[in-house]
């Protein structure tokens, strides 16, 4: 059940519905059931799957709570991040653990085989263990107490707009919403249906019609036209983007009608003006997750070797997040590109400064934006390719000099809709310009009269209709 | 608040329920058949204005049809057959049947047609036009779905874009007589464009060939099925331009035809017209390289069929 299907929004109505109208105390339980429904509905054993986990954490967390002060609670702690870790682990990397470790042991003759266990990615796992250690993290560092209530615990890690692709939300801002009163509030459901509209709109239209030519390049990128890689090259970012923030906006409005506000993943990423503002701008519950959780602890740890462990953690945090996408060496070097490109942002910061100076700065701040945006282009070459000689192919013939006549037949060929689909975006990337520059775009749309702003509604709508397509999916499900 | 809400809702909402009863009204596959605005050869012609709508258009028009008014003589098959006119083999045999060739219908399409169509009426006759073009493993999706979900779902006639697209064309078409809203499919094609379409598909349906040992399978079930039900089961196989027969030649796929055909023939009784004839070598009797014209379609089934009854 996709947001984008028709199901979907026959079941959101019908829990929203449900939702408003039965009293305070049983509106957590409406969520949890309807929760459980939706996720019933992707499979009936990843329900069983994700109540046990859910159970067992719940346990768990109040097991820690109780031993705060008992000599074994760092041990209770650290089986509890090490068993969720380890699920995540197997059902994730398992596979790929166990082909790179046969073929080393095999080059030694060790005589050593790990078997190939057919074991299918439970959905959204990635993004509830995360939670789940953050929650059992805080615990354990006294900074929150345990969530008593099942349904509100449950409601933390199942709720569904953000069961399968996150945000990954932080206990201390997740459960005080459940715990106050939701009261029917016209102007809040009317922001979130406006966002989800916005997100459909990302995804289905934007979206859905530039994956066309990226899946074609990276499927059947021996037989893709080569001068026709540079326009995949920079329509692959538009793509991801246009993919998740669209999702993320889905889930966000779809949150924010049951009155809880999710963390946003996006904050205009393609108008950063470096890597690591980049990686504070894009996915930003991933990123925040490990910064907090992988980055401050190693540095913290190993203060002492000074800018040493800077760079370290740097690369030992964008690992985790290369990694956290999937098991394959394309995401190690997804991770390890970052890291390389902070690093370096990291250690000339004085020079560079001291550099821009000399130049205009709005100059500096678009050339900036440039290679920011480039660089995270290149990149997602390793994120999309199905491995590393994909990877290389499609990067050695990325700057081969494009045959025009070939480029043009190609860019001809296009469908118009891809066209189309580029123009939304730079239309939906002045609006960023703008609220960047600090216009608030969505007051302004609001102070339109009716007319115009339904009319708004209405043309959104009648694009995402029209451009719907039945095998659309999102590309951060599969995480 | 909470009624005032609702209200401003629903009252968003009606310019959108415009879709749903344009849908209702015009019912482009007379899906509800409760009003027939538009008439029902305008709604057929519609339905083939291009290749892209008209092989799930086809079948759902042909399914439903077929639901309403169940016939126990079909003819099942792809777009080599959709031509076989069932008011001449009425005229012929005196017996009703039900064309139920679709374009772009591939094997799995057919059995599943032949599946759906024995769950509605007891069988009397089936007829397969089988073609050696889609009897390829590559070949293996399923058109039969597409038209098979409103069946299941009924909420999706009015829910999918196509259908409005559909029902917005019957109302343009209705309404202008435009000729060009009718005639985007292949069959419209200019001589020059026709030829490099039919080379295109000799490339698509045997460049990337292998047999499929599954459909032969597949038709030993009908087969059986067939023989314990009492129904009359007949293979036809329809004649091709001699240049695909070249082609066939050219890429080394003569035996598998020659299997194919051996296969077929083997289910049962088989009527083989495309067989070295006059008729194969004249280009004026195709319309690409795969596709009898309608005038050659005529004599066929006329000659198919009255052997039928002298037999």
């Amino acid at each position: 059940m996709l947001f984008n299907s028709f199901h979907f929004l026959v079941f959101l109505t019908a829990s929203s519905v449900a939702f408003y109208s039965v009293a305070e105390r049983y509106k957590q339980l409406v969520i949890f059931l309807f929760s459980v429904v939706f996720i019933a509905a992707i499979s009936s054993k990843l329900v069983i799957f994700t109540l046990i986990f859910t159970i067992l954490n719940y346990i768990l967390g109040i097991f820690l709570e109780k031993k705060l002060h008992s000599p074994y609670r760092l041990l209770i702690f650290r089986l509890s991040v090490m068993a969720n870790a380890g699920l995540l682990v197997f059902f994730k990397y398992y596979g790929f653990l166990a082909d790179n470790l046969n073929s080393l042991f095999g080059g030694f003759n060790a005589g050593l085989s790990f078997p190939h266990l057919n074991v299918l990615l439970p959905v959204g796992i990635s993004y509830y263990t995360f939670q789940v250690i953050g929650y059992l993290v805080r615990i354990n560092r006294a900074a929150g107490l345990a969530e008593h209530n099942f349904i509100h615990f449950a409601n933390y890690l199942i709720f569904f707009p953000k069961f399968i692709s996150g945000p990954i939300e932080r206990s201390q801002r997740f459960f005080p919403q459940l715990n106050k009163k939701t009261t029917f509030v016209p102007d809040e459901i009317s922001k979130g249906l406006r966002l989800f509209l916005l997100g459909m709109f990302k995804k289905v239209v934007i979206a859905n019609n530039l994956a066309g030519p990226v899946v074609a390049a990276y499927d059947h990128i021996n037989t893709f036209p080569q001068g026709a890689f540079v326009f995949v090259f920079i329509i692959q970012a538009i793509h991801l983007y246009c993919d998740f923030s669209g999702y993320t906006d889905m889930a966000l409005g779809m949150a924010r009608i049951f009155g809880i506000k999710l963390t946003d993943n996006f904050n205009r990423p393609f108008l950063a003006c470096s890597v690591s503002e980049f990686w504070r701008r894009w996915h930003i519950s991933l990123s925040s997750w490990c910064n907090d959780f992988v980055f401050l602890p190693f540095i913290i740890q190993y203060r002492r070797l000074g800018n040493v462990a800077n760079v370290a953690g740097i690369f030992l945090t964008f690992f985790i997040i290369g990694v956290w996408h999937g098991a394959n060496w394309t995401f190690v070097v997804l991770g390890l590109l970052q890291g390389v490109a902070i690093s370096a942002e990291f250690a000339s910061k004085r020079k560079r400064v001291m550099f821009a100076q000399k130049f205009n700065p709005q100059l500096v701040v678009l050339l900036s934006r440039i290679y920011t945006f480039l660089f995270f282009c290149f990149t997602l070459v390793f994120f999309n390719a199905r491995n590393m000689s994909d990877a290389w192919y499609f990067i050695s013939h990325l700057f081969v000099l494009p045959d025009l006549s070939q480029l043009s037949t190609v860019l001809i060929e296009l469908p118009a809709r891809v066209y189309m689909a580029v123009c939304f975006y730079l239309i939906l990337f002045v609006f960023e310009l703008y609220q960047e520059n600090g216009a608030d775009t969505g007051w302004l749309f609001q102070r339109m009269p009716r007319l115009v702003r339904w009319a708004g509604y209405y043309i959104m709508l009648a694009f995402i209709f029209f451009y719907s397509s039945a095998g659309d999916t999102f590309i951060y499900l599969k995480f | 608040m909470m009624k005032n809400y609702l209200l401003k809702i629903v009252l968003f909402g009606l310019p959108v329920m415009v879709f749903p009863l344009l849908v209702l009204l015009i019912d482009p596959y007379n899906f509800v058949n409760a009003f027939h605005v538009v008439n029902d050869s305008d709604k057929y012609k519609v339905i083939q204005r291009c290749d892209e709508s008209s092989p799930r258009g086809n079948l759902l028009w042909k399914m439903i049809c077929y639901k309403r008014q169940p016939l126990p003589c079909i003819i099942i098959g792809d777009s080599q057959g959709k031509d076989i006119r069932t008011d001449l083999i009425a005229d012929i045999t005196g017996e009703t049947y039900s064309n139920l060739c679709v374009p772009g219908a591939s094997y799995n399409t057919m059995f599943d047609l032949f599946w759906f169509a024995a769950a509605q009426t007891d069988l009397k006759k089936a007829w397969f036009q089988v073609s050696f073009m889609n009897f390829n493993t590559q070949r293996s999706y399923n058109l039969f779905c597409a038209a098979d979900k409103f069946m299941k779902y009924p909420y999706l006639y009015f829910t999918t874009k196509e259908i409005y697209v559909d029902a917005f064309y019957n109302v343009a078409w209705a309404v202008t007589r435009n000729p060009q809203l009718i005639s985007k499919s292949y069959e419209f094609l200019p001589e020059n464009k026709m030829e490099e379409l039919s080379r295109s598909r000799l490339h698509l349906f045997f460049d990337s060939y292998s047999y499929p040992d599954n459909f032969v399978e597949e038709f030993r079930k009908v087969s059986q099925y067939c023989d314990k039900q009492g129904i009359e089961l007949n293979f036809i196989i329809l004649p091709v331009y001699v240049e695909v027969d070249n082609y066939l030649e050219k890429v080394g796929l003569d035996e598998e035809r020659a299997q194919f055909k051996s296969d077929i023939k083997a289910l049962g009784h088989t009527i083989d017209l495309d067989s070295e004839s006059p008729l194969k070598n004249s280009r004026l009797n195709f319309f690409d390289y795969f596709h009898p014209k309608k005038a050659v379609m005529d004599s066929l089934t006329i000659e198919v069929w009255s052997n039928c009854v002298l037999q």
